[in-house]
């Protein structure tokens, strides 16, 4: 059986951190995470490795990697200018998200390739046989963006006016309670 | 182990990416999950090609055309409701979006089986219920 490849702690951490990100993430923003964990890999692996394994298919399959680079770059840089509000509202007009668009529509067709050269590094290394650290699943969890309308918003802002002012209401009460007591 | 414990995560969190009303977006990440499943237990998904293109019709809007329909001095928010309504009643979207969703029906049920480490029920020895939808994508 062929040795597996060692990676150190602070490593495994930091692809560990990107596979939760991804596996936690579904807003599309998981494929950074994903490109992110291939490109370590790949640096662990080498490339001598993975060309050997791919051969003739080797050319295409970095091909296949700088497509999905750029889908990348048009996810990250449609979130980067991004609002939390803003995802329902996104519109046409924005050229970040017609570009967004664009490379979601790329997306499943050079999705397979990916996932299979996924699998192949993740087959050269222990991590396989490991799962990722439930806190970093939960740190993952706090970069997902909360949907809501602008009408949910408003809601919420409305019910904790209403709640703040209800508690300061009582506050007085108590305190006229506490005075004509003292009285 | 590691593939295992991704696929679960990522459909748990793609239930609750659905059940806030983010179908398009839910559908993509339950792509990669099969995707993932497909990897994992060397599955074979005939449906793919078929699915690949109702995915990319989603997005094949033609930008100059809705671009020069704009009315003068039309306001970007009008244009917008106008776009989304547009693009919601489009007769070749609703197929595409039917499409998608068949494939989930069908593949939700595998992954739940592959999660409660169940036998994978290949497509001809489906359920009568899902045989049909199967069918349909073939």
């Amino acid at each position: 059986m062929e040795k597996e490849i060692y990676i150190s702690p602070p490593l495994t951490q930091l692809i560990f951190r990107h596979l939760a990100s991804y596996s936690v993430i579904n807003d599309s923003r998981q494929f950074v995470h994903l490109y992110q964990a291939i490109e370590l890999l790949r640096v662990v692996i080498g490339e001598k490795k993975i060309e050997e394994h791919y051969k003739k298919e080797y050319v295409n399959l970095n091909n296949t990697l700088i497509s999905f680079g750029k889908i990348v770059y048009h996810i990250n840089h449609y979130f980067d200018l991004l609002k939390d509000t803003d995802y329902k509202n996104s519109n046409v007009w924005k050229e970040t998200y017609r570009n967004f668009l664009n490379a979601l529509s790329q997306m499943p067709v050079i999705h397979t390739r990916i996932i299979h050269f996924f699998g192949f590094l993740l087959d050269q290394t222990p991590l396989k046989n490991r799962t990722i650290p439930s806190d970093y699943l939960a740190q993952a969890s706090k970069d997902l963006i909360s949907f809501e309308t602008e009408q949910d918003m408003e809601k919420k802002s409305l019910n904790y006016r209403k709640q703040h002012f209800e508690q300061e209401l009582q506050k007085l009460e108590e305190g006229e309670e506490k005075k004509e007591n003292d009285n | 182990m590691l593939i295992r414990q991704v696929i679960k995560t990522k459909l748990k969190q793609n239930l609750n990416r659905e059940k806030s009303g983010d179908q398009i977006s839910s559908f993509l990440s339950f792509f990669d999950i099969v995707n993932l499943l497909s990897l994992k237990k060397k599955l074979d998904i005939p449906e793919k090609l078929k699915v690949i293109q109702a995915w990319q019709s989603l997005y094949d809007f033609d930008l100059n055309k809705i671009l020069n329909s704009l009315k003068e001095n039309e306001k970007m928010e009008t244009f917008n409701k106008n776009f989304k309504q547009l693009y919601a009643e489009d007769y070749d979207i609703q197929i595409s979006k039917k499409i998608l969703l068949i494939f989930k029906k069908k593949y939700e049920k595998i992954l739940h089986i592959y999660l409660n480490e169940e036998k994978i029920i290949l497509p001809s020895e489906a359920p009568k219920n899902i045989q049909g939808d199967i069918a349909y994508l073939d």
